[in-house]
């Protein structure tokens, strides 16, 4: 139902949103970026640039590629956080709940470090900084001594009660697989909920870049599952969701039977997605490595087409999210890059912005 | 008005001894806006000591307390009053009450969760016994199948169905016998040749398996008539257990209330002590005060630390960041909700909730110009007020916007969508159409210099000169703004008589905005002229004026919107009712009141969305940052009883 306080709220987002779509970076100051000759000079470039703020990176012992992602990531949460306020409650829910990847993200690492028994302190430096925005007691959780104790004081949240079930058999087999796995299906699941929540306009722009992206990754788990871990089928249809926007349980049945990556992704986005013609002749291996890119470069053109034409509706903020959240991804490529001395020519196959 | 209240930045030096007591009557007068020390300045914040362990342990107590209140189910109640501040003193003696009523809670709590645990699995039991019913068969013959593979254990609810889905290879059978609040308890069973398949399905469907019933013999008749008596005395343990905590929760409820209280206190007290900076036993307390606070401040400090504090104060400039408190009149604070949505002035930004206010009010009068309209939005904007609910804090809003609406409905001659029942003052918006538009162009002019002044003055009061005189927005923007328009109205006017006016009226500004960096570096005195090469440099600021021009072309052509929805109110008003005109009796009635109602509702909506729009993109887009963040004067919890020391 409409509010009266939703108008002024979507004209608040449409400003603001608009004013951060101009923060994004140029195709000029990708090509500088791109030929900085060192990491150094990567960063250097990249205090020219909106990411001032973000990179105050300099230490004795040079520049902490780490920490630099985990600023760059941590600006693109703050982002999209500071957006929420403004957004009438349906899709507002919905944009919290996408938003808690970066605390699914925060707290894989936060079990694998104290699984692991990784100094707190160094640990800490790995985290996303999510600021009071997060709710998690991030301190508290790496400071515990065992898996079973950082599930334990997230009791009563929703991180808590995804893992419970999942406990036992963590503790029989000592993998993290079995936790991972369970929190990844429980918060897709909700968001593939808030998403059927929506109504409208709203429902449809959720879908049509949240919807792609959860499909997407679906199908690529069950390939992983299938080439890297060797499950067996009813474990792959266990650890994957069984409904989706465009694919459902029978997609990833025809998965778990053997069908080929190329054949799954002609039969679901035949006529959407572009540069499938690479994936011929290449093993299922091989292009699960390509079919990410893909994926994310597809994301990356709908995100682009959502600033022209009426946006008054939820899709402006999830196309500024994806934008964001590509050219940081991108920008971390660009340092990985550069710090192990790749040249810009050999970094570009890699890019989604500077590709496209 | 326009601007907000002004901030004095303080530095309070106090002594170790006395750091509690001062913070604690800061916190009760609630007028400091705390500044973080940063670590990198000489006075470094306190990192553990004393302090830290003794916040740890306050963090650790209420940890605790929670935990008892919960177990005692004791309610929280609302706040009372203030308590002392001496959060060493308070910390063992707190300590020993809580540990006192913490022994017997826990021996509760340890024969509840016994009682609670035997009950469950005797619940289990009995669904699994009960499932097991109908076969008539004795649980030691069950359990010695061989040709059948049967598990029986729990999974989450959720993975029911999906298990089903996953099993698509073998023949099985899953029968849920018992739903709990998560999970779900099933036998599953399939050919013992395809055991290896079920079990790890089961398990990555998160199953935990149970054991078939141990230590229960016989038919499961006899199992069962057991079991429920086993039941039964658990239920009455319960029940005592239940006794005991009211009892619990009656003698010790007020004094946990009252240590919470405490214990809060204190923690956020050494808190908010953590963020000051120390050196040696000195202690310095910074942040932001408004200046008609400040005298009160200052007497505060003097008298909690008798004499031994020192407080300076500096000026706050535009550059310290300092946090906003807007000042406007009572009748205007509404509409501070519009600008802070967007986003709050900087410190030394011009506050522009008055400008904001009376533009969006004469933008939203015009485009839903009614009388009768009007006066329905204003009696909604009343009965909105009286309710309880977050949605009333538009309610002044909308009575001014109905009253406006009503003041240009009263022009346009205009009552519930029909004209010449009122006479019309100014125009008929559906019959003089191009009067209004360019009515609605001009206001939009008028509103885009008057951005473009505030611009000016924002850059002037924060000496920014190359923003003042350089910028689009600045005076070069005035002027090529008035210079394009002029020459506009010349050509519609078949041609200027004098082309070399013209033309130097539009290069002065275009080339003041494209030379904007060489020239203030010039102006004041530094050197490179340029930080990049000068082509660089051109293309980017030619690129940078193109925009502006478009800028000043759509920003002013945006405002014929303001006419266009005042002829587009007008003929939708018409509409309902000739709609009603064809429908007779009854019909007509609903179709009045239904259209009205929709027209209002829709038409009340888009137009707002309109203003604002109108307001946040082509307004304060000329001068307006909105990068302030608000004064947040730090206070300490104030709940419940007194303090500990009153009431031990």
């Amino acid at each position: 139902m409409i509010s009266p306080l939703d108008p002024p709220r979507y004209a608040a987002v449409y400003a603001k949103v608009h004013t951060r779509f101009s923060q994004l970076l140029s195709p000029g100051t990708w090509e500088d970026l791109l030929s900085a000759s060192d990491l150094p000079e990567f960063i250097r470039r990249l205090e020219g640039t909106p990411y001032r703020a973000v990179v105050d990176l300099e230490s004795d012992e040079g520049v902490d590629l780490a920490h630099l992602e985990r600023s760059l990531r941590g600006h693109s949460a703050q982002a999209v956080r500071s957006l929420l306020r403004f957004m009438p409650p349906g899709p507002r829910d919905l944009l919290a709940w996408r938003w808690r990847r970066f605390e699914l993200d925060n707290l894989k690492t936060v079990l694998r470090a104290v699984k692991r028994q990784v100094d707190p302190e160094r640990a800490r430096a790995t985290l996303v900084p999510l600021g009071e925005a997060s709710a998690i007691p991030w301190e508290v959780l790496l400071e515990a001594r065992s898996v079973s104790a950082v599930v334990d004081r997230l009791t009563d949240t929703f991180y808590g009660r995804a893992l419970e079930p999942a406990l036992d058999r963590y503790h029989r087999e000592d993998r993290l697989f079995v936790l991972e796995v369970r929190l990844d299906l429980v918060y897709f699941r909700r968001l593939l909920e808030k998403i059927e929540g929506l109504g409208g306009q709203d429902r449809k722009e959720a879908e049509r870049f949240l919807g792609i992206m959860i499909d997407s990754q679906n199908v690529l788990w069950a390939f992983r599952y299938r080439e890297y871990y060797g499950l067996s089928p009813e474990e792959i249809l266990n650890y994957s969701l069984h409904r989706g926007v465009k694919v459902d349980v029978s997609t990833i049945r025809r998965v778990a039977q053997g069908a080929s990556l190329l054949a799954v992704m002609q039969d679901v986005w035949d006529g959407i997605l572009s540069g499938l013609d690479r994936l011929e002749g290449l093993s299922d291996e091989e292009a699960l490595v390509h079919a990410e890119g893909i994926f994310d470069r597809f994301m990356f053109k709908q995100a682009r087409q959502v600033r022209t034409g009426y946006a008054m509706h939820l899709g402006i903020v999830l196309g500024y999210d994806v934008m964001l959240e590509t050219e940081v991804g991108d920008l971390v490529t660009i340092a990985e890059g550069k710090a192990g001395g790749w040249s810009a020519q050999q970094i570009r196959p890699y890019l989604t912005v500077g590709s496209s | 008005m326009f601007k907000p209240v002004s901030m004095r930045y303080v530095n309070i030096f106090v002594l170790e001894e006395d750091v509690e007591r001062v913070t604690a009557a800061l916190g009760s007068l609630g007028t400091l806006h705390l500044s973080q020390v940063g670590d990198d300045e000489a006075w470094t914040r306190e990192q553990g000591g004393r302090r830290s362990e003794q916040r740890s342990g306050y963090e650790s107590l209420e940890r605790t307390l929670e935990e008892l209140m919960d177990a005692l189910q004791i309610p929280s109640v609302a706040p009372q009053s203030s308590y002392g501040a001496e959060p060493g003193r308070d910390l063992q003696q707190v300590r020993e009450e809580i540990d006192t009523i913490g022994e017997g809670v826990d021996d509760w709590q340890e024969r509840k969760s016994g009682a609670e645990e035997k009950m469950e699995q005797l619940q289990l039991l009995q669904e699994e016994v009960r499932a097991l019913a109908p076969l008539d068969v004795s649980l030691e013959r069950l359990r010695a199948f061989e040709t059948l593979h049967l598990v029986v254990g729990s999974l989450p609810r959720e993975n029911l169905e999906r298990l089903q889905v996953a099993l698509f290879r073998i023949p099985f059978v899953i029968i849920p016998v018992y739903e709990g609040d998560d999970c779900v308890l099933v036998y599953a069973a399939c050919a013992a040749e395809d055991a290896a398949i079920l079990r790890r399905a089961l398990e990555s469907a998160f199953f935990e398996p149970l054991e078939l019933p141990e230590g229960l013999t016989g038919p499961p008749s006899e199992a069962l008539q057991e079991l429920e008596d086993q039941l039964d005395q658990v239920t009455e343990t319960l029940r005592e257990l239940e006794r005991e905590r009211e009892q619990m929760a009656q003698d010790h409820g007020d004094r946990l209330r009252v240590l919470r209280g405490v214990v809060r206190y204190n923690a956020s007290l050494l808190e908010t002590i953590d963020q000051f900076g120390q050196h040696d036993e000195t202690y310095l307390i910074s942040g932001w005060v408004p200046v008609g606070e400040l005298e009160a401040l200052v007497e505060t400090v003097d008298e909690t630390a008798e004499e031994k504090a020192d407080v300076e104060v500096l000026e706050a400039g535009p550059k310290d960041q300092a946090p906003i408190l807007l000042q406007n009149p009572g009748f205007l604070r509404p509409f501070e909700t519009i600008v802070s949505v967007f986003g709050f002035p900087a410190y030394g930004e011009i506050d522009p909730t008055p400008i904001v206010a009376l533009t969006f009010l004469l933008m939203f009068g015009m485009m839903f110009g009614d009388v009768g309209h009007g006066l329905l939005l204003t009696l909604f904007g009343l009965w909105l007020s009286r309710r309880d609910t977050e949605s009333a804090s538009l309610a002044p809003i909308l009575i001014a916007a109905g009253i406006s609406g009503m003041l240009f409905g009263a022009l346009f001659g205009s009552l519930f969508g029909q004209e010449g029942i009122l006479p019309h003052l100014w125009l008929s918006p559906l019959e003089d159409v191009m009067t209004l538009l360019l009515a609605s162009v001009a206001g939009g002019v008028i509103l885009l210099n008057l951005g473009f002044l505030l611009h000016v003055v924002s850059a002037w009061r924060s000496r920014d000169w190359g923003s003042l005189l350089f910028s689009s927005n600045g005076l070069a923007g005035i002027g090529l703004y008035w210079a394009l328009a002029g020459v506009a109205v010349s050509i519609a006017r078949g041609g200027s008589r004098s082309p070399f006016l013209c033309v130097v009226a539009l290069l002065l500004p275009t080339v003041a905005i494209l030379l904007r960096q060489p020239l203030v570096r010039l102006i004041v005195g530094s050197r490179p002229l340029l930080e990049s090469s000068w082509v660089r440099y051109l293309v980017r600021a030619f690129f940078e004026l193109f925009e502006s021009l478009i800028g000043y072309f759509t920003n002013s052509i945006s405002f014929v919107r303001l006419g266009a929805f005042a002829v587009a109110h007008g003929a939708l008003g018409q509409v309902v009712f000739i709609m009603a005109d064809m429908s007779g009796g009854l019909g007509r009635w609903l179709i009045i009141i239904v259209g009205t109602a929709i027209l209002i509702g829709f038409e009340g909506m888009v137009v707002g969305i309109q203003a604002l729009r109108l307001e946040y993109y082509e307004f304060f887009d000329k001068f307006f940052q909105g990068t302030g963040r608000h004064f947040e004067p730090f206070q300490l919890p104030q709940e419940e009883d007194r303090a500990i020391r009153s009431s031990a």
